[in-house]
Formats: C-alpha cells, sequence, structure tokens
C-alpha cells in the first residue's frame, strides 16, 4: 500500500452524508475516494479498492455487499448503519460494521483508517 | 327463472333447506303453531297489535323471503323504502328536502287489509306468475292460520308482501307524481309527495287523484292523516325534519345531550330510569336497577343506537362533504360528532362489552375529525377490527362459517378440517375435541380469523429496514431530528396494525413486547416525548430483541445463522462428523429466527432418528434471484413410499410441529425419491405437488426445504 494511495469505495444514498463522510476522509490522509449514491455489481467488482464503506440502507448493500455475495476482491468492507446499537464491530467473515453517528466523527474515521493500516 | 307451478317446484326454488315433510308439518301438520298475539303502544299512545310467528314457520318463512329477495325480477318499486335493503326512513326523506309543499297520506289498516285470497292473486300476477297450488301455498305462508287470513303485523314476510302488492300502486301513483311535478316515495302506509307547485287547485287534485286510485288498488285513504305541510311549519317525512336538509329535531338532540351530560356528572346509573323507560315504546328490561350491569348495557346499547341514529341522518347523502361552507347543515354535522365523541369518552372506562366499545371506537374513527382525538392504543385496536372485519366479510369468510354450521357429526368435522388445512396450515393435525358442539365452537372462533399471509408477514419484516415502513422504529435518528412517541404509533398504524391479523402468532408477540416498552415510555413521558429506540434505557432492549429475533444477517444486530447452526449441531449431533455444514452461511433473510431455528433443529432431530447411524446429514444455504433456501438434507439412497409423501402422512410429531411453526415464515417444502425412483417435492404447508422445475438437483435423499422471500 505504501507508495499508492489507498483507494476507498464509498456508498451512500444519503447525498448530504455523502458529501460529509467525502471531506471527513478527506481529512484523515491523501486517498483515491470514489463516493457514489449507488453502485452496480460491476462497478463494485471491477475496480479494486482497498476499503469500501457502505451503507447498509442501499439495497444492493443489503441485498449482496453485506451478506459477500459480489465479489470485493479482498477490500475490507465496514457497512455503517443508524439501525447498529455498537460504534464498531467486526463479524466471523471479518466484515466490519460501524454504527452511522460514529461515523460523523473526523477522529472516528481516522482511527478506523488507522486499524486498517495496520491490517 | 323457471316457472314455480305447485309446491315441489317452490320446495325445490327454497332449497334443500326444507325438507317436504318439515314443510308439510309445519304448515299444515302436526307442528303447526298458532301466532302469539301481542298489544304495544304507538307512538302516539293508542295500541298496535302485533303476531309473533311461531320459531320454526319463521325459519321457512325467512328462507322464503331470502329467496324472493335474491330473485332480480322479484323486487319492490324503487319508490317503496320500507323493508327494503339499502332503504330506510332516511332515503324515504331525502327526495322531500326543501320544498314548498309536501303532501302525506296514509293507508288505513295497511296490514290487515291484505287478505290471504290478494296475496294468492298477487303471487300468481306479474312479477311472480306462480301456478295456483304453488300462489296458495305462498298466501298461507305469509297471512295469519287463526281463520282471519290477514296479513300478520310482525310476519317475516309481511312487509315484502306488502311492498310486492303495491307494486302495481307505486307505479300509478309515481306517474300521478311525474305528471303534478312531485316527488314520491312510499314508506310501508306512509305516502309522501312533495312539490315546489303551491297552488291549491293543483294540490286538491293530486289528494283527489291520489286517493281514487288508492282505492282501485283496494286500500282505504286514512283521510285523518292527510297533511299538506309548508315550509314555515316544521316539515316531518317519516319522522325526519325536512325543511332544510334531513335533521332530527331539537327536542331529540336535547334530550341527547341531555343524557350524556347527566352521565357525566351523576353516572349512568341515574339516566337509565329515566331516558330509556319513558320511551313507552322500549321493548327493554322493564327493571330499574341502575346497579345491574346487563341493564345499563343495555342502556348504553340504546344510547348508542340514538347517537347513530342522528349521525346517520345527518350524514346521510354526504350532507358532511357537500356542505362545508354551509354553515347551519354541518353544525348538525359537528353537534353529531360532539355527542358521539363525549359518549366514547363516557363508556370507554365503564365495564361493558369489547365487541361494544369496538363499535363506539369505530363510529369515532369514521370521523376524520374525531379519530385524531382518540388515544394511540384504541386508533390500532380499531384499524385492526376494521381488518378483521373486512376479512369476516369475505365470501370466503362466510362461507366457511357457513360450512361448519352444515357440519353435524365428528366424522364431517374432520373431513371439513381436512378440507380447511389445505389452504390453512395452522389446521394441520388439529386435535378435535370429543364434544362436537364445543369442536364447532373452538373451530368457529378461529376460523372467524383470516389465515396468516407469508407475503404480508416478509413486506412487514423487510420494511423494518425501509424508510417508507417501520424502520423508525429500531434505527438510529438523524443528527437533530425530533422523533416522539406519537410518531412511533403513527407508523405502527400504518404498516403494521391494518396487517396484525395476518402475521403469525409469534412475530405479533415480538412487536407487541416492543409496544409493551413503548407504551411505558407513553405512560412515564407522555406522546411528545422525543424518543431514542436505539438508546433510551427503557426500549433500546426491546429493540434489539425485535431485530434479532426478526432477521439473520445483516450484522451484529441480527441472528447469526451460522452461529445457531453451529450450536444445533453441537448439542444434537449424536456422532461426531454427522451433520454437515458449510463455513459460510451468509444471507439477509427476514423472518421469526427463534421459529426457524426451531424448525430446522425438529427436521435435523427427524432425519437423525430416521436415517442410518452411517449417514451424513447435510444443510446448505442456496441463494436465487428471488429467494434463498435452507436447505437439511442426506443423500439416502431409500425412497418414500409416493402415498404417504402425498398425504403427508409421515408428518406426525416433530414434522407436524415443523408445518405449524413455518407457516407465514417460509415455504417448507419435503423433496424425496419415491417407489418409482422419481424425484418429487409436496409444499408441506397445504400437501399440493410442486412443479418439477423447482428441483433441487439433488439426485437422491430426503431434503427439507425453507425457502425464504429475498
Amino acid at each position: 500500500m505504501t507508495g499508492n494511495k489507498l483507494k476507498i469505495l464509498l456508498i451512500d444514498n444519503n447525498n448530504m452524508r455523502l458529501r460529509d463522510s467525502t471531506s471527513l476522509m478527506q481529512c484523515c490522509g491523501d486517498f483515491c475516494i470514489n463516493p457514489k449514491l449507488t453502485v452496480s455489481q460491476n462497478d463494485y467488482e471491477s475496480s479494486s479498492y482497498d476499503v469500501v464503506f457502505a451503507h447498509y440502507g442501499n439495497k444492493e448493500v443489503r441485498d449482496y455487499i453485506a451478506d459477500d455475495d459480489w465479489n470485493s476482491n479482498g477490500a475490507i468492507v465496514v457497512i455503517f448503519s443508524g439501525s447498529l446499537s455498537k460504534d464498531k464491530q467486526v463479524d466471523d467473515y471479518g466484515t466490519w460494521w460501524v454504527s452511522a453517528s460514529y461515523l460523523e466523527k473526523k477522529e472516528n474515521i481516522c482511527a478506523i483508517f488507522q486499524e486498517v493500516f495496520e491490517k | 327463472m323457471q316457472k314455480i307451478n305447485n309446491k315441489k317446484d317452490l320446495l325445490s326454488f327454497f332449497g334443500d333447506e326444507i325438507g317436504q315433510e318439515n314443510f308439510d308439518n309445519v304448515l299444515y301438520g302436526e307442528e303447526k303453531e298458532q301466532y302469539k298475539k301481542f298489544v304495544i303502544n304507538k307512538a302516539t299512545g293508542k295500541p298496535r297489535t302485533l303476531h309473533a310467528v311461531p320459531p320454526k314457520l319463521k325459519h321457512i318463512q325467512r328462507i322464503a323471503l331470502d329467496k324472493l329477495q335474491s330473485v332480480k325480477q322479484y323486487q319492490p318499486s324503487s319508490y317503496a323504502h320500507g323493508f327494503v335493503l339499502k332503504r330506510s326512513i332516511i332515503t324515504n326523506a331525502i327526495p322531500h328536502r326543501r320544498k314548498k309543499r309536501i303532501i302525506k297520506m296514509d293507508l288505513k289498516d295497511f296490514f290487515p287489509s291484505i287478505h290471504e285470497d290478494r296475496v294468492r292473486d298477487m303471487f300468481m300476477g306479474k312479477p311472480f306468475s306462480f301456478g295456483k297450488e304453488a300462489a296458495t301455498i305462498m298466501a298461507h305462508l305469509s297471512c295469519l292460520n287463526d281463520g282471519s287470513g290477514i296479513l300478520p303485523q310482525g310476519g317475516v314476510l309481511s312487509p315484502y308482501v306488502a311492498n310486492m302488492l303495491c307494486l302495481k300502486l307505486d307505479k300509478k301513483l309515481a306517474k300521478v307524481a311525474i305528471k303534478n311535478h312531485c316527488n314520491f316515495t312510499r314508506y310501508a302506509d306512509d305516502i309522501t309527495f312533495s312539490t315546489n307547485d303551491v297552488s291549491e287547485d293543483s294540490i286538491s287534485n293530486l289528494i283527489k287523484e291520489t286517493s281514487n286510485i288508492i282505492e282501485s288498488e283496494g286500500f282505504v285513504v286514512n283521510t285523518e292523516k292527510t297533511k299538506v305541510l309548508t315550509p314555515n311549519r316544521r316539515q316531518v317525512v317519516t319522522g325526519i325534519i325536512v325543511n332544510d336538509g334531513v335533521n332530527v329535531n331539537r327536542r331529540y338532540i336535547r334530550n341527547l345531550r341531555a343524557a350524556i351530560k347527566n352521565c357525566e356528572e351523576q353516572g349512568i346509573g341515574s339516566q337509565m330510569q329515566r331516558f330509556v323507560f319513558k320511551d313507552h315504546r322500549c321493548s327493554g328490561p322493564d327493571k330499574f336497577d341502575g346497579t345491574n350491569g346487563e341493564i345499563r348495557n343495555y342502556f348504553l346499547h340504546h344510547l348508542f343506537g340514538k347517537i347513530t341514529f342522528f349521525g346517520n341522518v345527518v350524514l346521510s347523502n354526504n350532507q358532511d362533504l357537500k356542505n362545508k361552507k354551509n354553515s347551519d347543515t354541518y353544525r348538525r354535522v359537528q353537534t353529531y360528532e360532539e355527542i358521539l365523541y363525549r359518549f366514547y369518552d363516557l363508556i370507554k372506562n365503564v365495564k361493558t362489552s369489547r365487541r361494544f366499545k369496538k363499535s363506539v371506537v369505530a363510529a369515532v374513527n369514521n370521523r376524520p375529525n374525531l379519530s385524531k382525538r382518540l388515544s394511540f392504543a384504541q386508533q390500532g385496536v380499531s384499524i385492526r377490527g376494521k381488518a378483521l372485519k373486512k376479512y369476516r366479510s369475505t365470501y370466503k369468510a362466510k362461507k366457511l362459517k357457513d360450512d361448519l354450521e352444515l357440519v353435524t357429526n365428528i366424522n364431517q368435522l374432520r373431513s371439513f378440517i381436512g378440507d380447511v388445512a389445505e389452504t390453512n396450515p395452522s389446521f394441520f393435525n388439529t386435535a378435535i375435541p370429543v364434544d362436537l358442539d364445543e369442536a364447532k365452537e373452538k373451530l368457529g372462533t378461529r376460523l372467524s380469523f383470516p389465515p396468516v399471509n407469508l407475503d404480508i408477514a416478509t413486506g412487514v419484516l423487510q420494511s423494518l429496514v425501509e424508510d417508507e415502513g417501520l424502520k423508525k422504529i429500531v434505527h438510529a435518528k438523524d443528527k437533530n431530528e425530533v422523533f416522539t412517541v406519537k410518531d412511533c404509533y403513527r407508523i405502527l398504524r400504518e404498516y403494521y396494525d391494518p396487517v396484525f391479523y395476518y402475521l403469525p402468532e409469534v412475530l405479533r408477540n415480538e412487536f407487541e413486547s416492543w409496544k409493551g416498552a413503548l407504551t411505558k415510555i407513553l405512560q412515564k413521558h407522555g406522546e411528545s416525548y422525543n424518543i431514542d429506540v436505539m438508546h433510551d434505557p427503557m426500549i433500546a432492549d426491546a429493540t434489539n430483541k425485535l431485530k434479532i429475533n426478526t432477521r439473520f444477517g445483516g450484522g451484529p444486530d441480527s441472528s447469526d445463522l451460522l452461529k445457531h447452526i453451529k450450536k444445533l449441531a453441537s448439542e444434537i449431533e449424536v456422532e461426531s462428523g454427522r451433520v454437515d455444514f458449510p463455513q459460510k452461511l451468509r444471507a439477509t433473510i427476514y423472518t421469526h429466527t427463534p421459529s426457524i431455528v426451531d424448525s430446522v433443529s425438529k427436521a435435523l432431530e427427524s432425519m437423525l432418528k430416521h436415517t442410518a447411524a452411517t449417514d451424513t446429514i447435510f444443510i446448505d444455504l442456496i441463494k436465487g434471484d428471488k429467494d434463498i433456501e435452507l436447505r437439511v438434507f442426506n443423500k439416502s439412497k431409500e425412497p418414500i413410499d409416493d402415498e404417504l409423501l402425498n398425504d403427508r402422512g409421515f408428518a406426525h410429531g416433530k414434522i407436524s410441529s415443523v408445518i405449524r411453526l413455518t407457516n407465514g415464515l417460509c415455504k417448507y417444502w419435503i423433496e424425496a425419491t419415491v417407489d418409482n425412483g422419481k424425484r418429487k417435492i409436496i409444499d408441506m404447508h397445504n400437501g399440493s405437488e410442486i412443479n418439477t422445475q423447482e428441483m433441487s438437483g439433488l439426485k437422491c435423499g430426503f431434503a427439507h426445504r425453507f425457502i425464504f422471500k429475498k
């Protein structure tokens, strides 16, 4: 990863939050962020991302990405949702589950990136 | 319509319910009973003689009436409003609103003036054209059997016969009305014309012409009651005031208001004697004990009946919608709403039947201005009640009820339940009480609720993650968003209460348990409390439980299928290595997770018991475009008896429980190899064979297939 910019896909059907999250992420480092309101299977599988931030409220996230039905090509998948009671958890399949309110703070996003770098 | 000539034709027209022997006995033979004569007071205080029909004869009269009324050609004229379906004293009054002259006439001794021979002739004439034998029987069935041969007041057939006898009269009077630019209606013996032509000559000609027609049709005009009403005095038609729209009289409203006010101030008991029993026509209990619950219920029903009548009058002909700007007319609607709401307020904490309270709540809920004022819980209950009422009025529900009524022995009942179970899995392998009446009563109660519906249940659960759905009740709020307890109830009313009765009981319990927590918050903080369903200690656990118990997949706050399967395998496995499953069982499934885990557990136990100790049992998850299948199967080469599979004859104990557990939560199919070596799938919820296109691809073995909608 060193030497290259970290490639990040951000999927969120909430336009305002998409913009806010993109700005916050940019504060955490020099990343290549691709913010998208929605994503198709082809787009998702053809580009290789290092980290995918995906909003659980998006149908494609709920139906395919969260269940790992689309190939993430080894990207770390961080699902965020307003229906999660805990700030941050990693499930048995290695998927991160983060509450939407947790991602509203710059320091939390940066902390997640830090953990991802460590991985 | 085939011509009805004789008794045989007539009995065939009535249907199978009346046998010839029974008919003869009741009408002419051993079981012939006399009408019971009694006298009540008219509104004026004068006596009125009524005849109560003996029960067996009444039953036959009812069937005859239903059959006659069901024939399109045998309908009374459109001018007749008395005793005709969907017409009433209100519809009789409506054509006469705001008229300059109203002419009222009355037929003297209407029912007693109709004799058996006139009735017979009527049935022989158009539109019936019955043969003489059939017409004579109909006349005998309709008229008094005491030798007088008159049409009894109180007879089931009497109003219909009288209306049909007036067909020609109505037509002739309608012609006169048209000629004189009048409106005309008839309610039993009350004839009403109305016109804006104020010329006295025209009116006196109308009365004269009408009287002649009435007499030519064999009736007598009660000249004492002939009246011409002008707008400067109260114009009353069949008890309804028609001067300005339709209305009840002021005294009626004043009495209602006074009764409710006194009930509010002095208690309900204080009003019973004063209000109901002052009515000399009242047929209720003749005791004045204000503490007696039964009499209090009677009083409340009576009062509610009066309020409902007032409502029917002021809301008739959509007066509330048409006259919002007309303050006088709309004020009546407001008065009705005010009285109705005060009555609701009065009875909401009084001990009375649930059904009665439900009807009052339904009446309140029918008025948009009032429904907003109902308490949240009652609004939800009322919405559920409406949905249930709608189901009960369906042909399917009515037919089930009617079919159950026809059951006369336990064997028939078993066969009936078998038929019902084919469309409603909750009746599969239902235990039947020994006593037939008790069994029928229990079944009747169960049948009065709709069968659970998989599509509806899945829809409700999926809506827990949709913006246009129940999402808000399990989801964090947006920053600075105000989301109140009232909002929660509103969402439930929209997405949950209307389908309440179509959800499996286990799902309802999950939602009700969450609602219990919400109710506690409502009681403590009130309806405007800004609620955080994810973190408020009074509801956070309930919210989490609701999510965990209603979906697999979807992150840490939902059920993990793999963990459950691992746990089951470790608990159930008799010998190591007998249960095989992939290390990735990952899918988002909306269902009731504890019931599905229980079902898989039972299917596993059943397979372990019925397969060789060396056979492995596999669990797998198969994702399709529209559905997700959880499969529990073996690879046994042993075929299963074809008939046993068809009849679901092997489904006892555990499998029987799985059928009931999965009802409304997923499809439950069993696929197996049958005697002829072919593969077959049976839908365990209804016993039907599933199309071969749905085959799993397994070449052998027995498979439990749980199929969930995506």
